[in-house]
């Protein structure tokens, strides 16, 4: 029988540490918290599902949390308010946060990936990433193709029934939406190419799950970053452009960690 | 700054050695904490607001200080005796290389990345020796409305990075 593994990305493990109980205000959290947070009770409750911890998202979490505080509390003016004052308060901020993540990623194995068996893997990231960035290039970033390529997907197969003249221009504009989404998906994707960091979890994801016995592990990554690991959601339509073709080159699974709970719970 | 650095490592050394503490340490460990002190305030005033992470890497020190000087002062009563010398010097590298990073002039990428790996490297080491600050529980009342009011934009950063 095989059993689930998750890959928490950066993100997931920083947003699951940002929670503070403030007395009388309640508590303010990260606004995946909630949902990251459940990911992670998985790997207490579940004794079939175990949490991994890749060398670089153990390498990055600390400075992705002091980044992310950093950008919001100390680069902006607050007016009147002393930098000694706002130092305290984003050193209370850091700390805390820091003890939790430091907890979570107790709660994960681990795991030393060989950098030979790494560079294999890496080539194949990098070609993938490559590829997706010319399908952008030259295909989606175009406009006139969005129309061309909503106008193929409306058209019909085979002996299907013909549209209504209303019809087809609904079909048409729910194509064409789709395509837009995709397009938004690849071009955050573009803006952060080459996705050092990504590239090299997927890539240690990949080797980690190849050092494993074959079928005997399924291997989910949790990520809210929508222009890599996770799909794109955009009025009522998903963008897994990305995702999918992870899957078919690597076998394993990308999403929201509210997903790969889901999943992985059988939820 | 060195050489109290050099003070620090003979004394837990000798610590180490005899077996028995030696709370005369806490001079030095009190001499460098204050020296710390300068380079605490010109990260304050550093225009570039990336001398917050070497503005906290500073405060981690003296936190990490702080510990050890609560851990040598209790250590005859708790029992700690030698083992605080020994957690003392698992750390000691890691401020000083720490100490190191931060003794720059110009803020660089590099330099950023350096000093928050040797930050966390710093933090990871000091909890293992139980050298981390003890977190107080009760938040300071007077930063609560500010804390949120910036909040839902500290979120929104942390989805984005």
């Amino acid at each position: 029988m095989q059993h689930a593994v998750i890959i928490p990305d950066t993100n997931v493990i920083v947003s699951a540490s940002i929670m503070q109980h403030l007395d009388d205000i309640g508590s303010i959290k990260h606004m995946f918290y909630d949902e990251s947070i459940q990911m992670f009770s998985l790997f207490v409750t579940r004794s079939d599902i175990r949490g991994v911890l890749v060398p670089t998202v153990a390498r990055e979490c600390f400075k992705v949390l002091m980044k992310s505080v950093r950008g919001t509390l100390v680069s902006r003016k607050w007016h009147g308010i002393p930098a000694t004052k706002m130092y305290k308060i984003t050193i209370e901020i850091v700390t805390s946060s820091e003890i939790k993540m430091s907890k979570l990623m107790s709660r994960l194995n681990s795991v030393d990936i060989d950098d030979a068996d790494l560079s294999n893997n890496l080539q194949r990231v990098c070609n993938m990433s490559k590829v997706l960035k010319n399908i952008y290039e030259t295909t989606y970033a175009k406009h006139t193709w969005r129309d061309r390529e909503a106008t193929n997907r409306t058209k019909l197969i085979g002996s299907e029934p013909k549209w209504l003249k209303a019809q087809k221009r609904e079909v048409f504009n729910a194509h064409r939406t789709q395509i837009i989404t995709e397009a938004r998906q690849l071009k955050r994707f573009v803006a952060g190419y080459p996705h050092k960091s990504d590239q090299e979890i997927l890539a240690q994801a990949a080797t980690y799950k190849d050092s494993l016995p074959s079928n005997k592990a399924w291997i989910l990554i949790a990520s809210l970053d929508t222009g890599f690991f996770s799909p794109h959601r955009r009025r009522g339509t998903t963008s897994d452009i990305v995702t999918k073709r992870i899957f078919l080159e690597f076998k394993i699974k990308c999403d929201l960690p509210r997903r790969i709970f889901e999943l992985a719970s059988g939820n | 700054m060195a050489n109290i650095m050099h003070e620090i490592e003979v004394s837990l050394n000798n610590m180490e050695k005899s077996g028995k503490v030696d709370v005369g340490v806490l001079d030095s460990v009190g001499k460098l904490r204050k020296s710390l002190a300068a380079s605490k305030s010109r990260w304050l005033r550093e225009p570039n607001t990336e001398g917050f992470y070497f503005y906290y890497a500073v405060h981690s020190v003296e936190m990490t200080l702080d510990r050890m000087n609560d851990r040598f002062k209790n250590a005859a009563k708790a029992g700690d005796n030698p083992k605080i010398a020994k957690d003392s010097l698992a750390v000691l590298p890691l401020i000083r290389r720490l100490l190191d990073a931060i003794n720059t002039d110009r803020i660089s990428e590099r330099s950023v990345d350096v000093v928050l790996e040797r930050t966390y490297e710093l933090l990871t080491a000091a909890s293992r020796a139980d050298l981390r600050e003890i977190v107080d529980a009760r938040r300071d009342m007077a930063h609560k409305d500010l804390l949120k009011s910036i909040y839902p934009q500290l979120m929104k950063n942390i989805r984005d990075a």
